[in-house]
């Protein structure tokens, strides 16, 4: 009997050890909705994986969460008067994971993987404007580029710029080896990834956390019970409907900003009736779009008027533009020829939840001034083949993630680009798109992109919703969270309390 | 000499099944719409980027050459690499089966042993209160959807009582794997134990009125061997096909429970493998499941000979 009740006891203690009463201090679990799809930061589109890899990794220039360009792993740079060359200085004394000092030639290595077109990198073409790399000592990286870029600096402090040093490269995918605050520990495809700190990091006193583990829970639904029995300390995206009953829940709190991201009604400007921009003004102004904002997203988003985020310092406010109007709606789809109405099929893609319901709202809300709308829900590999690529669709739901610099967030509009997928053509907008990727003046750049978000408006390329906005679920006693403009899930200066 | 020949006609069958199902898969898989490249570098791809990627993944290459490889592939046992792991299919696969099959293991056992007590105990009393609440609880098993079980299964003993972990996966350092088990066994295993008990319940009664059991009981047998000996056995015969059948469908792993319980097991892995149009682990997957059901098939005819010897193999 009493050897029984001893063995109950061992048992019990085991067990109670297992359940994970004893985790280490400073020991973070981030929920997260998706898996990483490797671990090369060279190799991916994948926000998920920007999200964790910028933990591994450092890239030249940082963003701070309010959009500024500070230092990364350059303490300084210069850039030359005609723009075309930029100097970077390393900071002294950064370790790569192995344990060797940083060089300038690694950073060369890493754009030249970058352009290399073994790699394909899926964003070279952002880089291409690199003529040539010098590296005229350790600690100095000097690139000259081809023509002027004003984008080139924000550029570098994207994820996917990160510098890969050169013994990563064989097995980037699997066993990163960077200079960032973390390492990895473990990784077990959909279930959950380990980084541990990287006690060598340059930035002294940081990270403040022993370990992140990252879980994989894909339900959303589920997620809020893992962080309302403490199985997770942060669940990094709340679904809108959520963030209510966490923010009431006095143990959790909430971390929320804008996004830098839009979601739209893509029109297809070559295809008729939409050809006719009376009937796509018709369509803005049938669109009560606070109604999407509320009814889909329960108020976490903000309206806008064109394809730029107001978190963006290029930000122009063009909401007033398209009122909610049906009256005037009905009598440009008149004057257009079409007093009778019309047809109108709007592609959704699936499994994008609030994409699919702002289609449904939008459906409803066109039948009030004769537009009889069909849904036609895709899954979203089909999608892409036939909205993005195929461009054969007449209009269509999605959300575009923004830029640092509003280059290549508005020159997919230019009549010959590839991402042009709305068909939209104005030799006008082809060419001061064109000057505003060249143009230095910070002043005159405001006024250039402005101008351009005022022809996508007036010529009513789409229908832009709204910019959502990002809330990140948390236990009282984590500190530290931040969120940024770019997609990234930055744990070097987050802490928890015990 | 019969049962070699029937054995060897098996298994040549279920060599066809398979080639012909993994045939259909790769043919399906590239009728429907959709590019791997253009999925893996979605709405940012660079015509070059895309063009290079579909070479590197070797899409450029005709279909019927892509197939042969495969299959050449296939008859050494090597499944091919996955375009969006770039790792080895049967390394992929081999990773995730322990979560799938100890999960299915678990999810039939437990039905098992509720579904047998429960079905003879409704068969004893047939027409009583007792048969009554049990042939409605399993109705209600048959008739609520796993999927919502499972959810409420988290609130009640997750969230409310905080008595068990609201799914994922045994993490290092932390976690009691059996923990970790216990509700989606019970969400996985409520359709197959309901449909049991209701089955069993059924064929019990009928086989109980059979000419074997009046012999049996004329001969003065007790009630309970009666049971358990004769009719249970029996009955066991219809149940064996629907536990097939379950079987197969669980081994292919339950992508809804995997998903609302965090689990890193098959079905997760086929899904992503169709929604990112990753045909060589789709096809890994398929070939799997494919001669895991043929498999258990198999064994399922091979216990029917041996639960009535009737059902000889030789007759087929």
């Amino acid at each position: 009997m009493g050897r029984l009740v001893r063995v109950l006891i061992v048992s019990l203690a085991v067990a109670l050890l297992l359940s994970g009463v004893g985790w280490g201090k400073g020991r973070l679990v981030v929920g997260v909705p998706a898996d990483v799809d490797g671990l090369d930061p060279h190799r991916t589109v994948a926000a998920a994986t920007f999200q964790v890899v910028c933990n591994i990794y450092d890239t030249l220039v940082e963003v701070t969460p309010d959009g500024r360009l500070v230092p990364g792993l350059a303490a300084s740079w210069e850039i030359s008067s005609d723009g075309l060359q930029y100097t970077f200085t390393l900071r002294p004394g950064i370790k790569v994971h192995t344990g060797r000092d940083l060089q300038a030639a690694d950073v060369a290595g890493s754009f030249q993987r970058i352009l290399n077109p073994d790699t394909n990198h899926p964003r070279a073409a952002d880089y291409r404007v690199i003529d040539s790399i010098a590296t005229p000592d350790v600690e100095t990286v000097i690139f000259h580029l081809k023509e002027k870029t004003p984008a080139f600096l924000s550029n570098l402090a994207m994820g996917w710029a990160a510098v890969v040093p050169p013994e990563a490269v064989a097995q980037a995918k699997f066993r990163p080896i960077g200079t960032g605050p973390f390492t990895l520990a473990d990784w077990v495809p959909d279930s959950h990834l380990v980084l541990r700190r990287f006690p060598d990091y340059f930035r002294p006193g940081e990270p403040l956390l022993d370990e992140v583990v990252f879980r994989v829970i894909p339900e959303p639904a589920v997620g809020i019970i893992n962080l309302k029995t403490g199985a997770v300390d942060v669940l990094s995206w709340l679904a809108p409907q959520d963030v209510a009953g966490v923010k009431a829940d006095p143990r959790l709190k909430v971390v929320e900003s804008p996004m830098n991201g839009i979601y739209l009604l893509a029109l297809n400007n070559a295809r008729p009736p939409l050809d006719d921009r009376r009937v796509r003004q018709a369509i803005n102004l049938a669109i009560d779009k606070g109604a999407i904002v509320d009814g889909v997203h329960w108020g976490q988003g903000q309206v806008i008027g064109s394809h730029m985020p107001p978190v963006s310092p290029f930000y122009a406010d063009l909401t007033a533009m398209y009122p909610y109007d049906p009256d005037k709606a009905r009598r440009l789809l008149a004057e257009a020829g079409y007093e009778q109405g019309l047809e109108l099929t709007i592609t959704l893609p699936q499994p994008y939840d609030f994409h699919i319901r702002n289609g449904e709202i939008i459906a409803q809300q066109l039948e009030r001034v004769g537009i009889r709308v069909r849904l036609e829900v895709m899954e979203w590999g089909n999608w892409l083949d036939r909205v993005y690529f195929g461009r054969d669709y007449q209009a269509a739901t999605i959300g575009h993630t923004g830029r640092l610099d509003p280059d290549p967030f508005l020159n997919r509009y230019a009549s010959d680009s590839r991402e042009n997928y709305m068909n939209y053509q104005n030799p006008e907008y082809d060419e001061l798109v064109k000057l505003g990727a060249s143009t230095l003046d910070m002043d005159e750049r405001l006024r250039i992109y402005r101008r351009l978000q005022e022809m996508l408006a007036e010529d009513a390329v789409a229908v832009y919703l709204m910019s959502p906005h990002l809330a990140v679920g948390m236990q009282a006693n984590v500190s530290g969270w931040q969120i940024y403009p770019i997609d990234i899930l930055n744990l070097r200066r987050v802490c928890k309390e015990e | 000499m019969h049962m070699r020949a029937y054995l060897l006609r098996k298994a040549v069958g279920m060599v066809v099944t398979v080639l012909l199902v993994s045939t259909i898969s790769f043919v399906f898989l590239q009728v429907i719409p959709g590019d791997p490249a253009q999925v893996i570098l979605g709405t940012e791809a660079s015509p070059e980027a895309l063009q290079d990627l579909r070479r590197q993944l070797g899409l450029d290459r005709p279909l019927g050459l892509r197939y042969w490889t495969w299959l050449r592939g296939l008859l050494r046992g090597d499944l091919g690499e996955s375009l969006r792991y770039q790792r080895p299919v049967v390394e992929l696969l081999w990773e995730r089966l322990p979560v799938t099959l100890v999960l299915a293991a678990a999810a039939v056992t437990l039905a098992l042993t509720v579904a047998l007590p429960m079905a003879l105990l409704a068969a004893r009393h047939a027409g009583t209160p007792v048969d009554l609440l049990i042939v409605l609880a399993s109705q209600l098993g048959l008739a609520l959807p796993p999927f919502w079980i499972g959810l409420l299964l988290i609130i009640l003993f997750s969230l409310q009582l905080r008595w068990l972990p609201p799914g994922g996966y045994v993490l290092p350092g932390g976690g009691n794997p059996l923990g970790y088990l216990v509700l989606p066994t019970v969400a996985l295993s409520l359709p197959l134990g309901a449909h049991l008990i209701w089955l069993l319940r059924q064929s019990i009664l009928e086989v109980i009125e059979r000419d074997f059991i009046r012999t049996a009981r004329a001969k003065g047998l007790p009630e309970n061997l009666v049971y358990y000996r004769h009719a249970l056995r029996n009955a066991l015969i219809p149940a064996m096909t629907v536990l097939g059948i379950h079987m197969g469908a669980l081994l292919g792993g339950s992508i809804i429970i995997e998903q609302i319980f965090s689990l890193p097991g098959l079905g997760r892995l086929v899904l992503f493998a169709v929604y990112n149009r990753d045909w060589p682990l789709l096809q890994g997957g398929v070939v799997f499941i494919a001669t895991a059901v043929v498999l258990i098939n198999f064994v399922t005819d091979l216990i029917y000979g041996s639960l009535d010897p009737r059902i000889s193999v030789t007759d087929t």
